[in-house]
């Protein structure tokens, strides 16, 4: 199959290749997910260099685990993410480095340049994200899942194992630990969403 | 018990957002929850609003993609070593 095919090839079929040894099916996959898998590390760690290592491991990990994976439900996505955790969790920076500087501010598209308004944003964007880091692990992992990667409720509670009520319940408690945790630097949020 | 049904209207809010609704035409839905949601629904707009361009080197794409390549390669001779 040449190479703008396997493109347009779904996932499951791309497995089954890869799982027979089909480099291309697996560069394949490669290339669809690199990106979204390195977003959540990077989401998760809060450093560039980490991040492409762990992103790094995630694929070479998958690679070998790959004839072990059975579609059962679970995007690939979510396998690829649920090896990613397991390695961030595991990563000895995560571990000692509580204080790892935060992702720099993405400026909101739209809005109106002010130095004011671009500090504020900065600070509560900043708090917010390192509130994030804060969280137990599941807290996070359901956080950066819902928020960076956009997985369904369904998809997260099939790689944490859980039901879709205890994936609410736990992002549930997770924006409440956060709401405590910045309750007072949000103002200006309160005060746009009661304007409304 | 309490959790459960605000976790819900929460995720319901949270979806409702991402189709467009405005934050008050979302507390609507739920006027019982409406003082314990908003703050909550605060934070997760901030969340939103606030995702910094993760992106990785091209070096490092690149590379990788060769690592990715001569680790499938070797995967593949061992498979056929093992038969």
């Amino acid at each position: 199959m040449d190479r703008s095919n396997l493109q347009k090839t779904d996932d499951g079929k791309l497995i089954a290749r890869a799982a027979k040894g089909d480099r291309e099916a697996f560069g394949t996959l490669y290339e669809r997910y690199v990106f979204r898998v390195f977003r959540h590390v990077y989401y998760l760690t809060s450093d560039t260099h980490t991040a492409e290592d762990l992103t790094a491991q995630t694929f070479l990990n998958a690679l070998e685990a790959i004839p072990r994976y059975e579609m059962r439900g679970v995007p690939f996505l979510a396998w690829l993410l649920r090896i990613a955790y397991n390695l961030t969790v595991n990563h000895k920076k995560v571990r000692s480095n509580g204080n790892a500087p935060l992702p720099e501010t993405m400026e909101i598209e739209g809005t109106t340049y002010s130095p004011e308004a671009a500090c504020e944003a900065k600070a509560d964007g900043e708090q917010v994200w390192d509130g994030v880091r804060t969280l137990r692990g599941d807290q996070r992992q359901v956080i950066v899942m819902r928020f960076i990667d956009g997985l369904s409720y369904l998809d997260i509670a099939k790689v944490l194992g859980k039901s879709i009520g205890a994936v609410r319940v736990i992002q549930y408690r997770a924006l409440c630990a956060l709401r405590r945790r910045l309750e007072d630097d949000l103002g200006s949020y309160y005060a746009k969403s009661r304007v409304g | 018990m309490a959790a459960i049904t605000l976790s819900h209207a929460l995720a319901e809010c949270l979806e409702f957002l991402q189709e467009g609704e405005s934050l008050e035409a979302c507390l609507e839905k739920y006027p019982e929850h409406r003082e314990t949601l908003r703050p909550l629904l605060a934070v997760a707009q901030a969340l939103q609003d606030h995702q910094a361009p993760a992106v990785p080197s091209a070096h490092f794409l690149v590379e990788l993609k060769s690592k990715v390549r001569r680790a499938s390669s070797k995967n593949r001779k061992g498979g056929e070593a093992d038969r």
